[in-house]
């Protein structure tokens, strides 16, 4: 029973690290209808943010995740000015195109950089446990885990209860009726894309005490987290949470049970059959992905 | 489709077919060996060596040293020039194995280059070896251990290691001078097989398995994973913990060699002992985030001037390596052990194939190859060259790049294994459990 725990626990910590990331690809692709390649870049950028800061100046990442976050939200709006709203409106390829080059830019401006040196950031959370009901859990994780869900439940509090939420909302419904209504359309877009890249960047200050830092780090992620995107609903902010825990629960479990190359072909497995009985995912709308207005 | 846009494609098509035509039929030209005798005997007077390594992506860290070994190699050449023969070398990057495809035809149809020498990586040099072959160019592997490189081809040259005798090299190890310190009888000893499910680690683990079950020894675990996208290793860490193996075979790469024993921490999985095999437990960025705790960590690698006692080496061997640090140095690049290999599988090939050939062919260069012998006290990296011939299973490997064992101890690998070669004594043998280390990964 202890090993059945231990599993599942392993499985939601590593879920809860995917949510976080999840969670802001859905909400772009939700309100700007733009699926965006760079996601995983941010955290990149976030993790290296948090080695410098850690190796120079010995900030712990737990510190300077308030200093970082804020930065790489003001690099969202920029990208958000300078490429995705030019992109916006212009055929689907435009958009695939613009951001999956901003990922390749990304990528290799950290290579140029920094260099393709493998760093790591090691902290009092790195190696450090602590055992409930025999079960034992990663410090660094159980935060990334604990900052994932605040994150993703304060959204769902800021989307739900206030009036600028519900504008990114009627945004998210139908962008033409809502500037009709004389919400800011670009503004909410700026402010959309940049909250989501700053939470990628968050989650890569919060990680990197856990995994190591390189400039393709991001690629290592993101094909799990389109998975995660398009199983929980595009859009769907819990259905991407749900997703996330789900998917981790699955990789562990299966890991354990079959084999861990076949983790990763479980979930797809459960993937494909999702998306025949339910199409739209858990929590998606059935023509989420159209363009609406 | 419309006709306009048909007939465009078709014409594009129809240039696209004639030029590389032209390349190729150009190419056959320029292959026939044209041997120009020079002064002092060689016949071949310039030669353009193509370098194919990745630059960029994933593995561009180890590419890059790689590269730089390589080109100092081909530098110092240049200096010397004891053949008259002068060395041109033109890279392109080869971050994976599609991009290295087209790298290598570039290399050969449009630069004219007459050998082309890489790789760093197995997946890359399976599929960009080939490439050269059907373009009648003989290819140096300096860097790449995956055993098929050298099987079924006639255009391979390697100068290191081969997967091969690594993955054997763990398990003779483990079932010999590891159970013996472990106080263990070969019957009764437990090995889990944990290895990246790429070209590299299977072929690793393959010789491995096939070792272990030529013994009396079990295989209880055996597992991969995709490196490239593994973000979670806590399963097969838990199976580890279940079945208790007395050794860990890891075939790994940095990134995931780091998580696994973060993890293996977190879940507090004990290993009395765990034999790294592959790039990954090597480098200086797997041990250092792990502090202590990488002391008594295995190893199994080509020798490289790092772990061996350098003082044993011949004096022009020693001026060789002084050479090269000091060029590392001036430029401010970091000397690893793929630096040592890219420069002394080029040095090698430049100074003892290059001058004694007829010509650039694939079958002058590997004439040349079968006279080679040079021992291991000559060489930076602490093994010899010897290439075998063409009628042997692994035609062009070099039969001399023999693995030791090499164990984290204080922060540096030291060679602990065989005996014969060893610089230090085993420590950590079995390593302490959890419960005892008094210092946590990363503090």
């Amino acid at each position: 029973m202890q090993l059945v725990l231990q599993i599942v626990a392993n499985g939601l910590l590593i879920g809860g690290l995917y949510a976080l990331l999840a969670v802001g690809l859905t909400l772009i692709f939700g309100v700007l209808r733009v699926v965006n390649f760079a996601h995983a870049e941010f955290m990149m950028l976030g993790m290296y943010g948090a080695y410098w800061l850690w190796s120079i100046y010995g900030l712990d990442p737990y510190v300077s995740v308030f200093l970082i976050t804020p930065v790489v939200f003001l690099l969202g709006v920029a990208v958000d000015r300078l490429v995705v709203q030019r992109s916006i409106g212009k055929p689907d390829v435009t958009v695939v195109f613009a951001t999956l080059g901003l990922s390749i830019l990304l990528q290799n401006a950290a290579l140029t950089l920094w260099r393709a040196d493998i760093r790591s950031v090691s902290t009092f959370a790195t190696g450090s446990v602590f055992v409930v009901g025999g079960v034992r859990l990663s410090v660094a994780m159980t935060v990334s885990f604990a900052a994932a869900l605040l994150f993703a439940l304060g959204l769902w509090f800021f989307l739900t209860r206030t009036m600028y939420g519900k504008a990114i909302q009627a945004v998210a419904q139908n962008r033409r009726a809502a500037a009709l209504m004389g919400i800011d359309v670009k503004r909410v877009y700026l402010f959309t894309y940049s909250v989501a890249v700053a939470a990628a960047g968050a989650m890569g200050v919060l990680v990197a005490p856990i995994f190591t830092i390189f400039p393709r780090v991001g690629q290592t992620h993101i094909v799990t987290i389109f998975v995660i995107v398009v199983l929980g609903g595009l859009g769907s902010v819990p259905g991407a949470v749900v997703a996330a825990l789900l998917v981790g629960i699955i990789r562990a479990g299966a890991g354990f049970l079959i084999g861990t190359a076949w983790g990763e072909l479980a979930y797809f497995a459960v993937f494909l059959l999702v998306l025949i009985v339910r199409p739209q995912g858990f929590f998606g709308r059935r023509g989420a992905e159209v363009y609406g207005g | 489709m419309n006709t306009g846009i048909r007939r465009v494609v078709c014409i594009a098509m129809i240039v696209t077919f004639a030029m590389t035509g032209v390349q190729l039929f150009a190419r056959g030209q320029a292959q026939q060996p044209q041997p120009a005798v020079t002064a002092d005997g060689a016949a071949i007077t310039t030669l353009r060596v193509g370098a194919l390594f990745p630059q960029t992506g994933g593995m561009a860290f180890g590419g890059s040293n790689a590269l730089q070994g390589t080109q100092i190699a081909v530098e110092l050449f240049n200096e010397t020039n004891p053949y008259g023969i002068t060395v041109e070398l033109v890279s392109a990057d080869a971050p994976d194995p599609a991009t290295g495809t087209t790298g290598v035809r570039q290399l050969i149809t449009q630069q004219n280059v007459d050998v082309v020498m890489g790789t760093f990586s197995s997946a890359v040099a399976s599929a960009t070896a080939p490439a050269a072959e059907r373009l009648n160019v003989l290819y140096v592997e300096t860097t790449a251990w995956a055993e098929g490189i050298t099987r079924n081809t006639s255009n391979v040259l390697r100068t290191t290691i081969s997967s091969g005798s690594l993955g054997a090299a763990a398990a003779d190890f483990i079932l010999t001078g590891l159970a013996q310190e472990l106080g263990v009888a070969e019957a009764d000893i437990r090995v889990a097989l944990v290895f990246t499910d790429d070209e590299f680690g299977t072929s690793i683990a393959d010789a491995a398995v096939g070792r272990i079950q030529s013994s009396r020894a079990r295989l209880v675990v055996r597992e991969s994973y995709p490196a490239a996208t593994t973000s979670d290793l806590s399963s097969v860490l838990l199976r580890i913990q279940q079945e208790r193996p007395h050794a860990v075979i890891h075939i790994a790469q940095v990134p995931d060699g780091v998580l696994f024993w973060r993890q293996a921490q977190q879940l507090g999985v004990d290993m009395p002992a765990v034999v790294g095999v592959g790039g990954g437990y090597g480098q200086v960025e797997f041990a250092r985030p792990l502090g202590t705790n990488a002391d008594g960590i295995f190893n199994v690698v080509p020798p490289t001037s790092g772990s061996i006692n350098v003082d044993s080496l011949t004096p022009a061997a020693q001026n060789l390596l002084n050479e090269l640090q000091t060029r590392v140095t001036q430029r401010g690049w970091t000397q690893g052990p793929y630096t040592d290999w890219g420069f002394m599988g080029a040095w090698v090939f430049l100074n003892e194939i290059v001058p004694n050939a007829a010509s650039t062919s694939i079958a002058d260069m590997m004439a040349a190859a079968a006279n080679v012998r040079v021992d291991a006290l000559d060489s930076i990296t602490g093994f010899g060259f010897e290439f075998a011939g063409v009628n042997h299973e692994n035609s062009g490997q070099n039969l001399r790049a023999i693995p030791v064992v090499q164990q984290w101890q204080g922060g540096q690998l030291r060679v602990t294994y065989p005996h014969e070669l060893a610089v230090a004594d085993f420590v950590n043998v079995p390593l302490p459990p959890w419960s005892q280390r008094t210092q946590a990964i990363g503090q």
